[in-house]
């Protein structure tokens, strides 16, 4: 909301020093977004009054007005159509400045012209350009018009949504008089419409209106406001429309309490009635649209029906006019919901509104009416007649207790009691002070306030958060739970950076129709659906990483880095429910997938990378669980058949691994080939705590072979490792992959694979003899157990 | 990143506390002093799952009711993780965010020691010649409620054009509303806490000087790389 300082000025002496009032406002919460300073556009511009007016001897467009500046008068030339005798206008005489022109002395049609007078838009006050602006009558002819519109500065206020009481200049001086301990000076109230219950209005739902003031004025005659009211309104940006109206915004930005002004002339039976609208009522609004109202909207009628959407905006035919004579003001505190619900349903915010779906104390209702009412017999020659306040349910702040001891204690730093005190009082708490104990009364204006650690946060942000010491937490404690460090994630991103893969973030909101591309058996076989998506690509939580992922692949490529080996960790969304549509539960295990981008394209491009991302997977098994994974063929959807495996830990499926399917990369428009894998962390973790056994050092020295077998078909090495480890006993420590090749010479579908076995017994050198015998024992085993597959 | 932030509060004693990114009304609103009809809770921001009374966390605030919950004080807990959003994607704001949330339950916390832990956290994350600014804020789960801006890397505090006025907002935070204590099963007539919560990416904004958090989750490992 934005403020200005010449009207925060009329309640409170300001510090000269901006910059320290930006700073302690901000610092007590209320934060200085920007300053905005307004620089006058004109200079050497006078009041002056209009004494005579003739008209131009040679054009009939054009008048001759003398105009006095209190000792000596002049004539100048105007063609302006609104000028009175007794009306004080602007005059810039000779070698005064309107924006970047000089005005000079010069002739219209033969006469002398001592200057010109101004329209609001030449000196930058406003924006009405139809005439010559009409300044206050009581402004002195001769005075400087910049000390009737000093350069004011606007400040950018954000306020917190528990302030309300802060959407208005009486509120944030009182805030600025509190911070730099200055007397505030509050606006005269007028007549007192407290309490008094007229027969203006009726509360049919009381849940939707809490209080109703109102107050009839007559004999008002509807003219322009006074310069000082329309400069601060101006100022506030909030452009002037007439005296009734002006005075009704007016006082919003001063109080903080909307109002609306009703022409009575046009109130059925004069009086109102606030109530729910009716199915089918529908009202021509102030801004000229038709809207339809609903049965939540809550409306202000007459006998016929509504004249204003409570709270929102008013209507169109009882609107105050140059007609009106008699008004009805009103000034009501609406329920916040049914406000922000009916703003909501209508599309619509006003200044109103945002007001009122913060919840505004009911007790700025009657002030505002008396201020209101005051304003208006100043200055549109009203007369105050009934006065109405219906308030069924008051509510009375309640006194909150608060030690010096408690508030120092949650403080953290020791703040006199006595300072205390004058701190709450300064923002209009009432406070009674026995010996170390305050008893606070909150303002009626700040429901915000109803506990201790309310009235802490009002003297700590006054007091200043920057003299509270900076201290760490710590005090004697038994030893409850152990140290259990978080690494499991951080040791896989240690393993997967040393493999060179990158670790991407993707977002776990998909498109649902991709979402099931690729993902775990274990996984539900469907995903979670936003019932508020912000984009239609945008509506499922993922199932798997791996669609996104792939995704982070393909968008690479485009961005010419192909061959992205990229990680991903976090969560998959498995929605649980009793039948198939609703879902009680999403379960959210922890899942590391993993995708490389093969550039190149021919069918056996795949191997190697498949086989590093097996060794990966095993590193991550033997580095986070501390078991060994095995990888077992199987055909999984998105999956290439015959180039994918099940990992599995002691039996347990624990994930996928395999080259993506063509068809999946096709959709991606990625060329090439990719393999991926996705494992779901917790199982390959086992019971969480990773912690390598100490072993010995070998002491006799091992002997390692090579081996190398005919292979024809799709028998998987993993099943003929497992053999050999069958085989090999305790001795055989190691199985590695040495090649995997495929020629013309060896004839289709058959595959030469050599592995390099590593003996090594702990209690002795093992002979050349036995290490033969071991070899031989193997490979017979693998001939025996895989006839008609395995050659050696 | 989050290594080392968590590394920084585990030096005073904070463990790693997790919760879930799908929430319900419960933990993410009624729990923390947002109840039916708060501002907050209006549907464009928050994220709701089809045929359930499930949503997306909002907030990482939840964890500190679920592990209050579940333990005892003393409580040190960051609880980092992503939220969700349901705003438009822009330079400054994502659908999806992280956040590191942090609570201390103990007796005799004191709003001191909240101050005392964001100049920890700051000058060991950002340097130890940062100064740390605490004002007034507005949150319904902690009273009172401050924010932390840690002064600007490049002007020293003095304001420039990268930080608007010499400070750069990091975190919102304040002590425990006793309500929410109590929501927690805990006797705030007994116990105090304070609690904590930053966004992850503003944080890396600051760190790193990335102008536009979208590049946080494009994956093009040009801009991965930089952060090994």
């Amino acid at each position: 909301m934005i403020f200005s300082r010449t009207w925060l000025q009329d309640y409170v002496d300001l510090p000269d020093d901006l910059e320290r009032l930006v700073e302690r406002l901000t610092l007590s919460g209320t934060e200085v977004e920007r300053v905005v300073r307004q620089e006058a556009v004109f200079e050497g511009v006078i009041v002056a009054e209009v004494t005579g007016l003739r008209g131009h001897p040679n054009a009939d467009k054009l008048q001759l007005a003398t105009v006095s500046m209190g000792r000596s008068s002049v004539e100048v030339v105007t063609g302006a159509p609104n000028l009175s005798v007794g009306d004080r206008v602007p005059l810039a005489p000779p070698g005064a400045r309107l924006k970047d022109r000089r005005i000079e002395a010069q002739s219209f049609r033969g006469v002398r012209s001592e200057g010109m007078l101004c329209s609001a838009i030449e000196l930058g006050l406003g924006d009405d350009a139809s005439g010559i602006m009409i300044l206050d009558p009581q402004a002195r002819p001769g005075t400087d018009l910049r000390a009737l519109y000093p350069p004011d500065v606007i400040l950018h206020l954000e306020v917190k949504s528990n302030r309300p009481d802060l959407l208005a200049h009486l509120g944030v001086a009182r805030e600025i008089g509190a911070l730099f301990q200055r007397p505030l000076r509050p606006p005269l109230a007028g007549p007192d419409v407290a309490g008094v219950a007229a027969p203006l209005a009726t509360i049919e739902d009381l849940e939707g209106c809490r209080r109703f003031a109102g107050r009839v004025l007559t004999g008002i005659r509807v003219a322009a406001s006074p310069a000082w009211i329309q400069s601060r309104l101006r100022a506030a940006g909030v452009r002037p429309i007439s005296n009734v109206v002006d005075v009704t915004n007016f006082v919003m930005l001063e109080l903080g309490q909307p109002m609306h002004a009703f022409d009575r002339a046009r109130l059925r039976q004069g009086r109102l009635w606030i109530r729910r609208a009716r199915a089918g009522e529908s009202l021509l609004c102030l801004d000229g649209k038709t809207r339809e109202l609903d049965p939540e909207f809550m409306v202000v009628a007459d006998a016929a029906g509504p004249q204003g959407i409570a709270g929102i905006i008013g209507g169109a035919d009882s609107a105050v006019s140059e007609q009106t004579a008699e008004v009805v003001l009103e000034a009501a505190t609406w329920e916040p919901r049914r406000i922000r619900a009916t703003a909501r349903a209508l599309g619509i915010r006003t200044e109103a509104s945002l007001r009122f779906e913060k919840g505004l104390s009911p007790a700025l209702g009657p002030r505002a009416v008396e201020r209101a009412a005051t304003l208006l017999t100043e200055i549109a020659g009203g007369r105050v007649t009934e006065g109405t306040d219906v308030y069924p349910n008051p509510v009375r702040p309640a006194p909150i207790s608060l030690t010096a001891e408690r508030l120092n204690r949650t403080l953290g730093v020791a703040v006199p009691v006595q300072e205390a005190q004058a701190i709450l009082q300064r923002l209009d708490f009432r406070v009674e002070l026995s010996a170390d104990r305050l008893s606070v009364t909150p303002p009626d204006f700040r429901l915000d306030c109803s506990i201790p650690e309310d009235l802490v946060e009002e003297v700590g942000r006054v007091y200043g958060y920057q003299r509270v010491p900076s201290t760490l937490p710590g005090s004697r404690r038994p030893v409850g739970e152990i140290f259990e460090p978080d690494e499991v994630e951080e040791r896989a991103r240690e393993v997967l950076a040393g493999l060179g893969f990158t670790e991407a973030v993707t977002y776990p909101i998909v498109d649902r129709r991709s979402a099931l591309d690729l993902r775990l058996p274990a996984s539900a076989g469907r995903p979670a659906l936003i019932a508020n998506p912000i984009a239609e690509d945008r509506d499922a939580l993922r199932v798997s990483l791996l669609p996104g992922l792939l995704q982070a692949l393909a968008r690479n490529a485009r961005l010419d880095q192909p061959g992205a080996r990229l990680f991903e960790l976090g969560a998959g969304f498995w929605p649980q429910g009793g039948d198939s549509k609703r879902v009680e539960r999403v379960e959210e295990p922890r899942l590391l997938a993993l995708a490389v981008h093969v550039p190149a394209s021919d069918p056996s491009a795949s191997a190697p990378p498949l086989r590093a991302l097996a060794a990966a997977l095993r590193l991550l098994g033997a580095r986070i669980g501390g078991r060994a994974v095995e990888l077992r063929q199987v055909e999984a959807e998105g999956f290439h058949p015959g180039r994918t495996a099940a990992l599995t830990l002691e039996g347990r499926t624990a994930g996928l691994a395999g080259e993506v399917h063509p068809s999946v990369l096709a959709r991606l428009d990625l060329s090439g080939r990719a393999v991926a894998a996705e494992v779901v962390l917790a199982d390959l973790v086992g019971d969480g705590r990773y912690t390598p056994r100490a072993a010995p050092p070998p002491r006799h020295p091992g002997v390692r072979r090579d081996l190398t077998v005919l292979v024809a078909g799709r028998l998987p090495a993993a099943q003929l490792v497992q053999v050999m480890r069958e085989l090999g006993g305790y001795t055989l420590r190691e199985v590695s992959m040495l090649s995997e090749y495929t020629g013309p010479q060896l004839g289709r579908d058959t595959r030469s694979l050599s592995f390099r076995l590593s003996y090594q017994a702990e209690d002795r050198t093992l002979t050349g003899d036995e290490v033969t015998r071991l070899q031989e024992r193997i490979v017979a085993g693998l001939l025996e157990r895989f006839p008609g597959e395995v050659r050696s | 990143m989050l290594r080392e932030i968590k590394a920084i509060f585990s030096s005073i004693g904070y463990r790693v506390a997790l919760g879930p990114e799908v929430e319900d009304d419960f933990f993410n609103f009624q729990a923390l002093n947002i109840p039916q009809g708060h501002p907050a809770r209006d549907e464009w921001d928050t994220f709701y799952l089809q045929n359930s009374d499930l949503l997306l966390r909002t907030h990482t605030s939840p964890v500190q009711i679920r592990y209050m919950r579940d333990h005892r004080p003393p409580i040190r807990i960051i609880a980092p993780g992503p939220v969700y959003r349901h705003e438009a994607t822009d330079a400054f704001h994502e659908a999806q965010l992280s956040q590191v949330e942090g609570l201390a339950v103990d007796e005799d916390i004191r709003l001191s020691d909240l101050i005392g832990t964001i100049e920890y956290f700051s000058r060991s994350m950002f340097g130890a010649d940062r100064r740390i600014r605490i004002s007034g804020d507005h949150f319904p789960f902690t009273e009172p409620s401050i924010g932390a801006a840690v002064s600007c890397g490049i002007c020293a505090g003095a304001g420039c054009r990268s930080c608007r006025g010499g400070w750069l907002e990091i975190m919102g935070a304040g002590m425990v509303h006793p309500q929410v204590l109590r929501n927690g099963g805990i006797d705030p007539d007994r116990y105090s806490g304070f609690a904590f919560g930053m966004g992850l990416d503003r944080i890396a904004m600051l760190r790193y000087d990335i102008a536009d958090i979208r590049s946080l989750r494009e994956s093009d490992v040009r801009f991965l790389r930089q952060f090994g």
